[in-house]
């Protein structure tokens, strides 16, 4: 099964596990620095990565699969994961105005 | 002309509710109420007996995709329970007089509480039935919550509410199952269509359940009425003229026209059908034996109300015609005889500045015409031949008889408790207590100055003519119903669409 | 046509008199009440004439429908009345002696003030037209109206001095115990529509099995219970004595002459279910012998005068009991018309002595009234010894011929001679305890605590009535003499036969013996009370056996054992069931599922940390989780 772990990349051909490694790698990233990181603005950047990583993904199986869906789901991500930080980044600095807090733990208000 | 009978209530309450101001509430509120029971009247001088399926329909497609309709329709039994409906209502908004506070919002809300209890009669589509089974909670929320007697009426109406919601939002879940199950996959809410095929037994068993659960919350039947002791005693009396005299109704009319029809063999495991009698049974002597418990007199004529419901309920799961048609009678009589029972309760209550009968006696010399009236409608309460809740009890038992004997043995345990009651009551407030022995009253009627006032001052005396006149109506009936039954039975064999045990 | 209307008319009339009267009861003038209150009755009585000259010439049954009272598939009820020479017979005795008494009323009731005059007169005619209901109903609802609607002025009745609690509780006792018998009728109803499909008394008796049918003897025993609490026969008996709580007219009306006697009309118009049902019908001999016999019993220790009375209606219904329970209808209805005749005399004659004695009823505290009371005094002793049975008085007449027919009824293994031999036990006791009351009430001097020193004679309108009753007692006896003797002229019983029929069995020719026997012991049982409490010649019989009296007087404790296992057992069972089901359960169960709600809520939410980490590390957690899950899955696929 020659084919089967390869995806044509224009001429040429790519090892499909290579790029899977790669989203793996950003996705572990991500959920790391999301679960060990207090800054909230590197929480941000860990979430768009965790994103990034799936879209990576989904264009490689798009790719692999022929198939457009895919790649028109990573472009509604990537709009979403805009969207999403634009609130979430509006959020953060209405918090910095009120409280001048750099630590998520510190924002425990919605204890039960 | 159907629509007219809720919807005359519901324009009227929103004239008085919301355009006009608060002076013309009474007289607009009265007028609307009055011409609704004309409009009744109207239609129940009209009825044709012997005349097949609805005697007056109305129908216009509402969600054709699902064929919903709005789709009303009058029978014999309908007929007369939205005549009831709008009686009670006049009587309500009559008794209602001066003394409610807010009076504007109270009548509004009384007529819509009528506008969304005659839907709920004359509702022919299951779903248009369910509309106006949730919209009848609406004001009676309301009514509850913000005219209710006491530091608890608050709690009462929330409690009121839910307890009544958990059954109606299962019956939406059946309501849709008979959507998707009965009608011989026809996709109906036609109540017609549906009653002639009802599901498998299985499926009727789970649909039976759900609404089976909702209408015993409403009527209520043992031991579901948890909500009834706090709701009643926190209920003004007006409020409670239609409150207790009709909204019950809806849930064993429901019962008799939904359940029954719609659910003919609910089998699983066994009959279910057959488990119905027996909480039936159950609740006629359990209310009646906590009626005598009671010291609050609204309290003790609330389970009163619960041991008589159980004998509608009994009529409707005997299955044969007697027991049925007597149910439909005696929810009419007790819609006649419970309301007067709460107003004469209310009307001592004022006078006497408690409600705790116990602290109250020798009123009879005091109030004699109020004292003649009460005794009449005790009288009808305990089941007293030739007043008219003997002929619904008689025939509701004697269709329990043919379904079991035992389980009409068993009822007539509530005819035996129901003098004890009321009598204890009547006799309490009225005559001696335990060990006097007084004087004869004097010439004008009235004992000399003995200590019979000393637990509770008589503000008022006798009954006023207003209050007097309110009752006549009822007492009428109370005597007309007694000697002639079959002016109610002769139109009940003409129906909308037929029951599992058809009525000839 | 004509009769149909004077049929309905006798009902209407005294409905209307009431109705009337209920509903002017405050402002209506004395004297129109004193027209209205007995005219209606009398209005009654006539045209009870034209029917009973009607059942003399035609004899045959008219049964008269009016209007449909109910129809319901095949539960058709029309609203019939039946007029047979039964019911005729049971109208002439309510409207007669009803008459009579309601006129005597008229004076009794006197002192009473205007609005409580009206309000007698209202139930007392409320009465008479609930008893003609009883009697002329032509099919089972009907009568059962009539059964509850008598039980309902005869509460309204006892307790018509309200401001006395005695007689507002032995009012309520009737009604409930009353109820009791309502419901055994209302269960007969159902059970005969269930067998039979029918409900007017045409249709059930024409339907009627031919063979036995188990059904026959359980309708026939409901009717007996309905019959017995409405005749206080043992055990629903309590509620009569009780009763003397209200006016004497009432007690002389209801409590002796008519309703009390329904059981006995009933067990008569169900003839034909009582004869297919053996152990219903001899059930019901035998428990008019045994009431018979208790009550004369305690009757011997009763003080009050109106008790006395009282004890002695429920054993002379007894009597009744025994007659048609054999069988011997004629005889029973008989002392039926005989017993109404003499019980009002006594009844009025001993209202007419409380009332010259000021209301008081302790018969120990009279004394001494033959030389004052003369006219009253001599109607009482006639209508004494016609209770005695004394010849040539309408009570012996009547109670020999019960006693006869059982004496010499065949058959039944000797069980009508046992009852004849209790019967003839109790005529004994009957003297004794009559004699007491004769000698203790009106012999003798004056109690020296007696209320009044002189009393007066009561006025005319309380007098008539006596004497016509004094009168009627002293010759209606000429109706039916055949008692002990093979004589020919038996009016009551061919009056009676087309509806009851004729007596099935025959004279032995014997029972001269028994009535002479009877006649005897009584009169010298009448005699011996003098000496045992005027003379005092005869040392009390009580001091020999006091635990006798105490029973006695005690009434064999009926009472309180009733009062311990229903009254306290129902209030029992309302008081715990309130406090310890239905307010914490029922009531409390929306409440308890709230408060379950908010704890299990409370708990929940400490799973909140507010740790946006936690959050995350419970996703992956929980993201993984369902990878290996879905990995797994597909290696054991």
């Amino acid at each position: 099964m020659p084919d089967y772990g390869q995806i044509q990349v224009g001429s040429g051909t790519l090892d499909a596990r290579l790029v899977l490694g790669l989203a793996v790698v950003l996705f572990v990233l991500g959920a790391v620095g999301v679960l060990i990181r207090r800054n909230p603005i590197v929480i941000l950047v860990c979430i768009e990565l965790m994103l990034n990583a799936a879209n990576l993904t989904l264009i490689m199986f798009a790719a692999q699969l022929h198939n457009l869906e895919g790649q028109l789901f990573t472009l509604m991500t990537m709009t979403v994961a805009a969207a999403e930080a634009v609130v979430g980044l509006a959020i953060l600095v209405d918090i910095f105005r009120v409280r001048d807090v750099d630590d998520v733990d510190q924002l425990s208000e919605l204890r039960g | 002309m159907l629509t007219a009978l809720w919807l005359v209530p519901v324009v009227g309450a929103l004239l008085v509710g919301v355009v006009l101001p608060r002076r013309l509430a009474r007289p607009v509120g009265l007028a609307t109420a009055l011409v609704t029971l004309v409009l009744a009247l109207a239609a129940a001088v009209a009825f044709q007996s012997g005349h097949q399926g609805y005697q007056y329909e109305e129908y216009v497609p509402w969600i054709r995709d699902y064929s919903i309709a709005y789709h009303l329709g009058l029978d014999g039994i309908s007929l007369w329970l939205v005549l009831l409906n709008a009686l009670l209502t006049v009587v309500a908004i009559l008794a209602a007089g001066d003394r409610v506070a807010r009076r504007g919002g109270f009548i509004a809300l009384i007529l819509l509480l009528e506008g969304g209890m005659a839907g709920v009669f004359l509702a022919a589509d299951l779903l248009l039935f369910y509309v106006f089974w949730e919209a009848q909670l609406i004001p009676a929320y309301f009514l509850l919550w913000q005219w209710g007697e006491g530091d608890r009426a608050n709690q009462a109406a929330t409690k009121f509410v839910l307890y009544t919601l958990v059954g109606s939002l299962l019956a939406l879940v059946a309501v849709i199952g008979e959507y998707v199950y009965a009608g011989g996959g026809a996709h109906t809410f036609d109540l017609a269509t549906l009653a002639k095929q009802p599901p498998s037994p299985g499926i009727q068993f789970g649909l039976f359940f759900l609404f089976g659960l909702a209408f015993a919350i409403k009527v209520p039947l043992f031991p579901f009425h948890g909500w009834l002791r706090d709701a009643y005693a926190a209920a003004p009396v007006p409020l409670l003229v239609t409150f207790a005299g009709v909204m019950g109704k809806t849930g064993a009319y429901a019962m008799l026209r939904i359940l029954v029809p719609l659910m003919p063999h609910p089998v699983l495991w066994w009959d279910w059908n057959a488990v119905v009698p027996i909480l039936a049974v159950l609740g006629i002597a359990w209310g009646a034996f906590m009626a005598i418990a009671q010291r609050d007199m609204k309290l003790l004529i609330a389970y009163s109300s619960v041991s008589h419901m159980g004998f509608i309920v009994l009529g409707i799961f005997a299955f044969n015609q007697q027991g049925q048609q007597g149910a439909v009678l005696q929810m009419v009589n007790h819609g006649i005889i419970v309301p007067a029972l709460f107003l004469l309760v209310g009307w001592i209550a004022v006078r006497t500045g408690t409600r705790d009968r116990t602290r109250m006696k020798d009123l009879a010399p005091r109030m004699p015409v109020l004292a003649g009236v009460f005794m009449v409608v005790t009288l009808a309460a305990l089941g007293l031949p030739l007043l008219n809740s003997f002929a619904g009890e008689f025939m509701t038992l004697l269709g329990a008889w043919q379904f079991s004997p035992w389980l009409a043995v068993a009822g007539c345990l509530g005819l035996l408790l129901a003098p004890v009651y009321m009598l204890r009551l009547y006799q309490g407030l009225m005559y001696a207590a335990p060990g006097e022995q007084l004087p004869p009253p004097g010439d004008h009627g009235h004992h000399g100055a003995h200590p019979a006032a000393e637990t509770a001052t008589v503000a008022r005396t006798d009954l006023a003519g207003g209050e007097l006149a309110l009752l006549v109506p009822l007492l009428v009936l109370m005597g007309l119903l007694g000697l002639y039954p079959y002016l109610l039975t002769q139109a009940m064999n003409s129906l909308g669409y037929p029951l599992p045990v058809p009525w000839r | 046509m004509a009769l149909q209307a004077v049929a309905l008319a006798l009902l209407l009339l005294p409905a209307a008199g009431a109705l009337i009267l209920a509903l002017s009861a405050l402002s209506i003038s004395r004297r129109v009440v004193r027209l209205l209150g007995p005219g209606v009755v009398w209005l009654g009585f006539l045209c009870t004439l034209v029917l009973f000259v009607d059942s003399l010439q035609s004899g045959g049954p008219h049964d008269f429908s009016y209007w449909t009272w109910i129809r319901s598939g095949a539960f058709s009820l029309p609203a019939n009345l039946l007029v047979d020479r039964l019911s005729v017979f049971m109208c002439l005795v309510v409207t007669g002696v009803g008459g009579l008494i309601v006129t005597y009323a008229v004076g009794y009731m006197d002192h009473e003030n205007d609005a409580s005059y009206a309000r007698f007169f209202c139930y007392m005619d409320l009465f008479i037209f609930s008893m003609l209901l009883l009697v002329l109903a032509g099919n089972f609802v009907f009568l059962i109206m009539g059964w509850a609607m008598v039980g309902l002025s005869s509460y309204l009745l006892i307790g018509f001095y309200y401001w006395r609690y005695s007689a507002v509780a032995a009012a309520r006792k009737a009604f409930v115990m009353n109820v009791v018998g309502d419901i055994a009728l209302v269960l007969a109803a159902f059970a005969i529509f269930a067998q039979y499909h029918q409900t007017t008394y045409a249709g059930v008796f024409g339907a009627l099995p031919r063979a036995d049918d188990p059904w026959v003897e359980v309708i026939g025993f409901l009717l007996l219970v309905g019959g017995i609490a409405k005749s206080a026969q043992l055990p629903l008996h309590t509620w009569l004595p009780d009763a003397m709580e209200g006016p004497t007219p009432v007690s002389a009306l209801i409590h002796a002459a008519t309703m009390v006697t329904a059981g006995v009309y009933l067990i008569g118009r169900m003839h034909p279910i009582f004869d297919l049902a053996f152990w219903a019908h001899s059930t019901a001999a035998l428990i008019g012998a045994v009431t018979a016999l208790v009550a004369a019993t305690i009757g011997i220790v009763q003080t009050d005068i109106k008790r006395v009375l009282a004890y002695s209606t429920m054993s002379q219904i007894g009597y009744m009991f025994l007659g048609v329970g054999l069988g011997a209808y004629a005889a029973g209805f008989y002392h039926l018309l005989a017993h109404a005749f003499f019980k009002a005399l006594l009844f009025l004659g001993a209202g007419n002595v409380i009332h010259a004695m000021n209301d008081e009823q302790d018969m120990r505290r009279y004394g001494g009234l033959w030389k004052q009371l003369r006219p009253t005094s001599i109607c009482f002793l006639i209508g004494s010894l016609a209770l005695v049975g004394i010849f040539p008085l309408v009570g012996f007449f009547s109670k020999e011929l019960i006693l006869g027919d059982a004496f010499s009824k065949p058959d039944q293994g000797g069980f009508p001679q046992v009852m004849w031999a209790v019967g003839f036990l109790t005529a004994v006791l009957t003297g004794f305890y009559t004699g007491r009351m004769w000698w203790i009430a009106f012999w003798g001097e004056p109690a020296r605590d007696r209320p009044v020193e002189h009393p007066h004679e009561a006025p005319p309108v309380m007098l008539v009535p006596v004497v016509i009753l004094t009168v009627l007692t002293c010759i209606g006896g000429a109706l039916q003499v055949n008692a002990g003797f093979d004589i020919p002229w038996r009016q009551v019983e061919d009056f009676l036969s087309p509806v009851v029929g004729p007596l099935p069995w025959s004279p032995r020719g014997l029972e001269w013996i028994p009535t002479a026997a009877t006649l005897l012991l009584g009169g010298v049982a009448f005699l011996a009370a003098y000496n045992f409490y005027v003379s005092r010649v005869w040392r009390p019989w009580s001091a020999a056996v006091p635990w006798l009296q105490r029973l006695l007087e005690r009434k064999y404790y009926f009472d309180e054992i009733y009062d311990a296992v229903f009254v306290r057992t129902m209030d029992g069972v309302a008081n715990v069931g309130d406090r310890f089901l239905e307010e914490p359960v029922i009531d409390g169960a929306p409440t308890g599922v709230a408060a379950v709600a908010e704890a299990g809520a409370g708990t929940l939410s400490l799973t909140q940390s507010g740790y946006f980490r936690t959050y995350v590390l419970v996703f992956v957690g929980g993201a993984l989780l369902g990878l290996a899950v879905i990995l797994l899955a597909r290696t054991a696929g």
